[in-house]
């Protein structure tokens, strides 16, 4: 399967080197999570989600460089990582809420979400966890000699996690085809980056464990992009890994309904002013490359398409009962 | 058959299974050239490459990840973690990833991977290197959980899990590894939940495993003498349980005494105590009772004391026949 | 701070207790020394003392519940000590062995104690006697305190079978319904286990005859000044008797043997069983190597025992170990009886009153003191005629004391 793309607009926009396919990407992800809000609120989705919504630019302008074959492994903040990556937006939707025909038959959630098919390793509900298991889909795609990559997200937080240290460490060793993006929006959970590290920037860290270190401007799709694209060019040259910093901000809290009390208002009013969709919306008019109506017809139809995901999920049935016994052993 | 000591007899398995498929590979700190701590993987790297046996770094929670990560690539891991004290070190990895990784992804990737880790007490390592956690792994859903006693069962009970489709967890013995005992040359497959009669008996079933079925043999001699006769059950798989074998023997007794090394305390002699409770209690004419050891750390210098052996056996099996 | 006051053990086989009295209230002060309960083990009551002071806060084990030792009984507060069995009043004579020690089962906590008096037996032997359609508590236990297995409701059943296939048509069981019911003591519940298991048990056949008791009473009259005067005690005939009994089964070892699974054990030593009438029962008290003892040490042990006995302070070692038992009724004019095998013994002896009776002697009526002794003994060891033999050798020496001395 292919990343969905709007026909349409890359029709009549020859040459635009997708970069409509970016801001298709961005603002499906950004009206997908913004839904998801409003369902959440709503009180049809169990559970709680985490959304990325102020952090579209990060997750598609790493996926936008990768083809199906690559994989990614995501975070619990994962929807737009999973999204961009290429995952068809019905089982997405149906196994947030739960249902039998959900990806994971309903077993697991918004935290959880994979596709096997859009290589999307799963979405990981411990912090730091998806660092190792990307140490072996990277050896396993070089030991069979293939030459996808794979790329593991994770977040400022994971980056004091054992785990990403023992993971560098071995990647590098290595020579991992392996992309380490670090999202980093400045918060772990309830806490701001400076509260728990005293350095700036984590692609510092990278230094010590042998690899590239990059920081980039995660709120700038076309910055991400070319980060990773250098990234990926080592991987799949046999140099091994890398480690990708992208920055962004986190506009909302840390789960759907986080009164963020620990946040000064500043800051979250800070974060909202930096709009990586309506940022590259601009670029795109001033550079002539689409019309405001254009644009506006993307949304269009994406809301169409998440009014369906949405039917379609409510419409689909429970889980059977007992369900849960089908998937633990083989 | 060839009388062949218990790790040599998981080193004949790596090597016929790594001669079998090429997608097995071995990962673990010192598994290339000096052949792992114990010897379980000598030779290896000799026969098979430095592509498909990899040396490590001391990084627990990476090198399982590095074999999960891998099986949902399709290869066929088998960790080495040196202790299986150190399992708790990557526990997250081995809980929350590998257990679940077929259930959270509603099937679209499996955890066909194997992790080999001695446990057990016996050579005065103290109480960091000498558990048996059995109890904390059989707890989780999605792990298998094995326990050889034999070096034949060492050999056939690996194989099957190199060939499980779910992740299986190989606690061996470090006090057996120098045992010795008939294996079956070339291809012998042990299956996985299937538990093995090692005596019959129709006065006292004891269900027990790994080192503990050495001493409950030992028992059932001493007790054979007293005109007890008494039926020894290797379960060899903790997860899944081969619970038919102990209902079938408890049905014939009516008595059931359980030996583990490990401590007694929320142990799995309490779960298969409770299993049988719950299933046959009217077939009971005395208490189950567990033999275990006590609440407390392994000691170094008195593991013997504090380790259960066959004379604990043989005085649970009394007490129960005198109930 | 409270402690507990606790079931204590007083003997070696005791597992449990039944509360009979308590002497203390709640909000009573205790002082050390002073009687808080009074218990029962199978025919023995003791009193239990406190061991500290303290007001009774609580108590936790009623009248008429058996609890197991060491179960918390009653909880004493501002008391001095942490919880400590209790102090029983009148110890037995023999120490009690501490339990063997098993460091695998003793390094756990001990278990709770459970403070039930329902018939203790396994769910196995519960799901036959259910099968069968018998009340558990009819079954009596092969080894007296521990729980009802599976060999005791299966030997109960072929006990059953017997008497059903040579009593047919038994009458239906009298429900309590109309009548006063009297709840069981556990003495009650000891003889009667015993007294089935020993039905169950020995294939038992009895035997008759009548003796002269003219010399015997004799006898008694001529010892009675010098032994009273010597032990302060009166020889009772049973003194003698049990005496005489005594020399009769060294000349028929056959009568004082046990029954085993590997053979029939010959004992070496006579210990003679004089079953006793209570008010409320009955007990055996036992007087140890009978064979190597004096009739006034006879006299002196059995009326200690006795006495003890009646006020129920008889230790339960002492009511042990009997391998022979004689049991007389002849104070209440009972001219003859039959007695039952006091479990493991192969035999015993109902001792019927002296009556005067006439008898032919050289061929004229005379009146004699006869006196009718009635043997029952454990056919699967004793044939009749050995058992016919035995009794000649009683009679006998019954009949002329002094053949004791031959």
């Amino acid at each position: 399967m292919t990343k969905p793309k709007d026909p349409a607009i890359s029709a009549a926009i020859p040459n635009d080197d997708g970069l409509m396919d970016l801001h298709h990407s961005m603002l499906r992800v950004r009206l997908v999570e913004e839904k998801l809000l409003q369902v959440f609120a709503d009180g049809k989705i169990p559970g709680f989600i985490h959304v990325s919504i102020g952090q579209e630019a990060v997750a598609t302008g790493v996926c936008s460089c990768l083809t199906p074959a690559d994989t990614i492994f995501t975070t619990h903040r994962g929807h737009g990582h999973t999204l961009a990556k290429g995952m068809e937006l019905k089982p997405f939707m149906a196994e947030i809420f739960g249902r039998a025909n959900g990806a994971c038959h309903g077993n697991s959630g918004s935290m959880h979400v994979a596709s096997a098919e859009a290589g999307v390793g799963g979405a990981n509900g411990i912090v730091g966890a998806g660092l190792p298991i990307s140490l072996g889909s990277a050896f396993g795609t070089a030991f069979k000699g293939e030459d996808s990559v794979t790329v593991v997200f994770f977040g400022d937080g994971a980056s004091n996690q054992g785990t990403f240290h023992e993971s560098l460490n071995l990647a590098a060793l290595w020579n991992l085809p392996l992309v380490f993006v670090c999202e980093n929006n400045g918060w772990a959970q309830f806490s701001a980056q400076k509260a728990y590290m005293k350095i700036d920037s984590i692609a510092r860290r990278a230094d010590g464990y042998g690899m590239p270190g990059v920081l980039v401007d995660g709120d700038d799709v076309l910055k991400v992009r070319d980060g990773m694209r250098q990234a990926l060019a080592r991987a799949r040259a046999g140099d091994g890994p890398t480690l990708l910093e992208c920055k962004t901000y986190r506009w909302f809290g840390h789960y759907a309904g986080d009164p963020q009390k620990y946040r000064p208002a500043a800051n979250v009013e800070q974060a909202r002013t930096v709009d990586c969709i309506a940022n590259f919306e601009k670029f795109l008019i001033e550079q002539g490359l689409a019309g405001r109506q254009q644009l506006d017809d993307v949304d269009a139809r994406l809301r169409v398409e998440i009014d369906e995901a949405i039917a379609y999920a409510e419409a689909s049935p429970a889980a059977p009962k007992g369900q849960y016994l089908n998937d633990v052993y083989a | 058959m060839t009388e062949t000591r218990y790790i040599k007899a998981i080193n004949e398995a790596l090597h016929e299974e790594m001669t079998r498929d090429e997608n097995v590979v071995i990962i673990g700190e010192d598994v290339g050239a000096p052949g792992g701590a114990f010897g379980g993987t000598r030779g290896l790297l000799q026969a098979f490459g430095d592509k498909r046996v990899k040396d490590t770094p001391i990084s627990e929670s990476a090198i399982v990840g590095l074999a999960l990560g891998a099986a949902m690539k399709g290869l066929r891991p088998v960790v080495e973690v040196m202790f299986a004290d150190f399992l708790p070190v990557c526990m997250d990895q081995i809980v929350n990833q590998i257990a679940k990784t077929r259930f959270m992804f509603g099937g679209q990737f499996a955890a066909p991977l194997v992790i080999r880790a001695p446990g057990g007490a016996g050579l005065n390592a103290g109480p960091q290197h000498s558990q048996s956690l059995e109890a904390w792994f059989a707890h989780i859903p999605g792990l298998k959980v094995v326990m050889p006693a034999t070096p034949a069962d060492a050999k056939g009970l690996l194989k099957s899990a190199i060939r499980d489709n779910d992740p299986v967890l190989v606690l061996e013995h470090k006090a057996l590894y120098a045992s010795s005992g008939d294996v079956p040359a070339g291809e012998y497959l042990v299956p996985i939940g299937k538990a093995d009669v090692r005596r019959t008996g129709k006065h006292v079933t004891i269900v027990t495993l790994s080192r503990m079925v050495l001493d409950s043999l030992e028992a059932a001699e001493t007790l054979a003498a007293q005109g007890i006769d008494v039926e020894v059950i290797d379960l060899r798989s903790i997860s899944p349980l081969d619970r038919q074998a102990i209902f079938s023997s408890v049905e014939k007794t009516s008595r059931l005494v359980i030996a583990h090394e490990a401590v007694k305390s929320f142990g799995i002699g309490a779960e298969i105590s409770a299993m049988v409770s719950e299933e046959m209690i009217d077939v009971l004419d005395a208490p189950i009772l567990r033999v275990g050891a006590p609440f407390s750390p392994v000691p170094f210098s008195q593991e013997r004391e504090y380790l259960p052996n066959a004379a604990d056996i043989v005085r649970a099996v009394e007490k129960v026949m005198n109930y | 701070m409270s402690s507990a006051i606790l079931m204590p053990k007083v003997g070696l086989t005791m597992t449990e207790g039944k509360i009979v009295e308590w002497r203390k209230a709640v909000g009573d002060r205790v002082e050390p020394g002073e009687i808080v309960f009074v218990f029962e083990t199978e025919k023995v009551s003791f009193d239990v003392e406190a061991t500290q002071s303290g007001k009774v806060s609580r108590i936790i084990v009623g009248e008429g519940e058996t609890v197991a030792i060491g179960t918390e009984v009653a909880l004493l507060d501002d008391a001095s000590a942490a919880a400590a069995p209790a102090q029983v009043a009148a110890a037995p004579p023999q120490g009690d062995v501490p339990a063997k020690d098993n460091p695998a089962s003793v390094r756990a906590e001990p278990a709770p104690a459970r403070g039930s008096s329902k018939t203790r037996a396994t769910p196995l032997a519960r799901r036959i006697a259910k099968v069968n359609g018998i009340d558990i508590a009819q079954v009596a236990a092969t080894s007296p305190g521990t729980p009802l297995k599976k060999r005791d409701v299966e030997s109960y059943l072929a006990g059953l079978a017997v008497r059903t296939t040579s009593a047919p048509g038994s009458a239906a069981m009298p429900t309590p319904a109309d009548g006063r019911l009297v709840k069981l003591t556990s003495m009650r519940e000891v003889i009667a286990r015993k007294m089935v298991a020993s039905t169950v048990e020995a294939a038992q056949a009895y035997m008759v005859v009548s003796v002269d008791a003219g010399n015997l009473v004799d006898a008694r009259t001529r010892l009675i000044p010098s032994i009273e005067k010597q032990t302060g005690v009166r020889p009772t005939l049973t003194d003698l008797f049990a005496k005489i009994v005594a020399v009769a089964i060294e000349r028929h070892p056959v009568m004082n043997t046990r029954w085993t699974k590997e053979g029939i054990v010959f004992l070496d030593a006579i210990h003679m069983g004089i079953a006793t009438a209570l008010d409320d029962g009955l007990v055996v008290p036992v007087i140890g190597n009978i064979g190597t003892k004096k009739l006034a040490e006879i006299a002196v042990e059995r009326h200690d025992l006795i006495e003890k006995a009646r006020s129920g302070k008889l230790p339960p070692e002492r009511m042990k170990g009997s391998t022979f038992s004689i049991s007389s009724l002849g104070m209440f004019g009972v001219e003859e009886f039959s007695a039952i095998i006091n479990q493991p013994e192969s035999g015993i002896l109902a001792v019927g009153a002296i009556i005067d009776t006439p008898v032919a002697r050289d061929g004229a009526v005379v009146i004699r003191p006869m006196m009718k002794l009635t043997l029952t003994y454990d056919h699967r060891i004793i044939d009749g005629a050995k058992a016919a033999a035995f009794v000649a050798t009683l009679k006998d020496v019954v009949e002329e004391p002094l053949l004791a001395l031959a």
